[in-house]
């Protein structure tokens, strides 16, 4: 048997690999060349000068995030004198009206608020907490927001499929990116029963019910479970508006 | 349109570029399953390296009177069609990290037996099942062959970032091909 290195192996293999093209390639290339030129090289300038502001404004938010966490830390610090209105927004409302109460007998110079413990003006504390720190709530949100970017996108779009064999989105495919050595899409309707099915990767959906008949105009739900080939698990899904 | 089959390579050039629509889908048809490969490569699945072949046939066409017939169209073509994968990938955040893989293992100069059981299609998996930029750096150094420092300015990532890039890559490439021998031996018996 020959021996050869990684490099060897995959260059002698891949470097003249030829792949089989989509039939309607060469339909949407010509479509495309019809429409008036846009300079393409402004475009990516465009798009670069937008991704490197866009990654200056995070930085940026998240410099503001962290320093006003920060200051609410230090204004928390503060107020920690009144630890008791801290505990309160937590209790629910009986106990908090409890602890209030006795918040009033103990210190006096507390009035002020106590009389105001009670149901409407126990949002007025929470409220004024919340405001106290109101930028560790921007801090979750944004992370929370990252996560979603990174973990799956295809959710937040709506995938149209129109199959009415004009070549624009006659069929639907997941935008489910990667190699897997498992791999199953299945399409449910709106009431949730499987209307398709497919353990191929390259599967796409033509808008036909498992009998073959057309598939009614609605929004179908599509997840795709996959194994890759470490053999870890992923779930992607989203949801498909058929429109006939 | 027979006539135009055995048109040579720059011929079909300059009718594409006087813009006959014939030569132009003659050329498209004279390269696309090539470029189509060079796309695979660099994409992370299909559709992804339909979207990349797509772009870069239109650019090909758009600057094609920037060729200046000196070498190869086919050479020019697969210049655009890789700048092309790299620009795609890059505006879909092109990732340098390490995704949900062990750590990597040290890299030594191991041998691989070429296996008839292994075709090009499994060690095309195993490239898609790269990270991006890894997926880039891989197809850029050991199979069209730049150097790290030609790779850097493609990649605008400094020279060291691309070797190091390499070796993971690699790394990451020889621990799938040792668990994909490790499945034909067992299968074997």
């Amino acid at each position: 048997m020959e021996e050869q290195n990684l490099e060897q192996l995959f260059q002698s293999n891949l470097s003249d690999l030829e792949s089989g093209v989509h039939p309607d390639a060469w339909k949407n290339i010509k479509k495309e060349l019809k429409n008036p030129e846009l300079p393409a090289s402004g475009i990516s300038t465009i798009r670069d000068t937008t991704t490197i502001s866009k990654r200056v404004t995070l930085k940026l938010i998240i410099l503001i995030a962290a320093f006003s966490v920060g200051l609410g830390i230090m204004l928390n610090s503060l107020v920690k004198k009144q630890p008791v209105i801290n505990a309160i927004s937590k209790e629910s409302n009986g106990q908090a009206t409890l602890k209030a109460q006795s918040t009033e007998i103990s210190k006096p110079s507390r009035i002020e608020q106590a009389p105001l413990v009670n149901n409407a003006s126990q949002k007025q504390i929470i409220n004024k907490e919340s405001e106290q720190k109101p930028s560790q709530t921007n801090a979750f949100a944004l992370r929370t927001k990252e996560k979603k970017i990174n973990v799956d996108n295809s959710t937040t779009k709506i995938n149209m499929l129109t199959p009415n064999g004009d070549g624009e989105s006659d069929y639907f495919k997941p935008p489910v990116e990667g190699s897997y050595k498992e791999y199953e899409l299945t399409i449910y309707d709106a009431k949730g029963h499987e209307v398709f099915k497919a353990k191929d990767s390259s599967a796409t959906w033509d808008g036909k019910l498992n009998t073959g008949q057309p598939a009614p105009a609605d929004v179908y739900t599509y997840t795709v479970n996959a194994k890759d080939l470490t053999g870890k698990g992923h779930l992607y899904q989203g949801s498909i508006a058929l429109i006939r | 349109m027979s006539g135009l089959t055995n048109i040579s390579d720059d011929e079909l050039v300059r009718s594409c570029i006087a813009d006959d629509a014939k030569a132009q889908k003659l050329l498209f048809d004279r390269y696309s399953r090539k470029m189509m490969g060079i796309c695979m490569r660099y994409a992370g699945n299909r559709p992804e390296a339909e979207d990349m072949l797509q772009e870069g046939w239109i650019k090909v066409f758009r600057n094609l009177g920037s060729f200046r017939f000196e070498g190869s169209v086919e050479g020019w073509i697969k210049r655009v069609m890789v700048n092309t994968c790299l620009e795609l990938l890059r505006k879909n955040k092109m990732q340098y990290r390490e995704v949900e893989i062990e750590t990597a293992e040290e890299m030594g100069s191991l041998q691989v037996n070429s296996s008839d059981s292994l075709t090009a299609n499994d060690l095309l998996k195993m490239v898609h099942s790269l990270p991006s930029g890894f997926r880039s750096v891989f197809n850029l150094y050991a199979i069209e062959g730049y150097t790290h420092k030609e790779i850097g300015k493609m990649l605008t990532i400094s020279e060291g970032t691309s070797k190091s890039q390499y070796s993971r890559a690699r790394a990451q490439l020889q621990r799938m091909l040792e668990k994909e021998n490790k499945y034909f031996l067992v299968s074997a018996r």
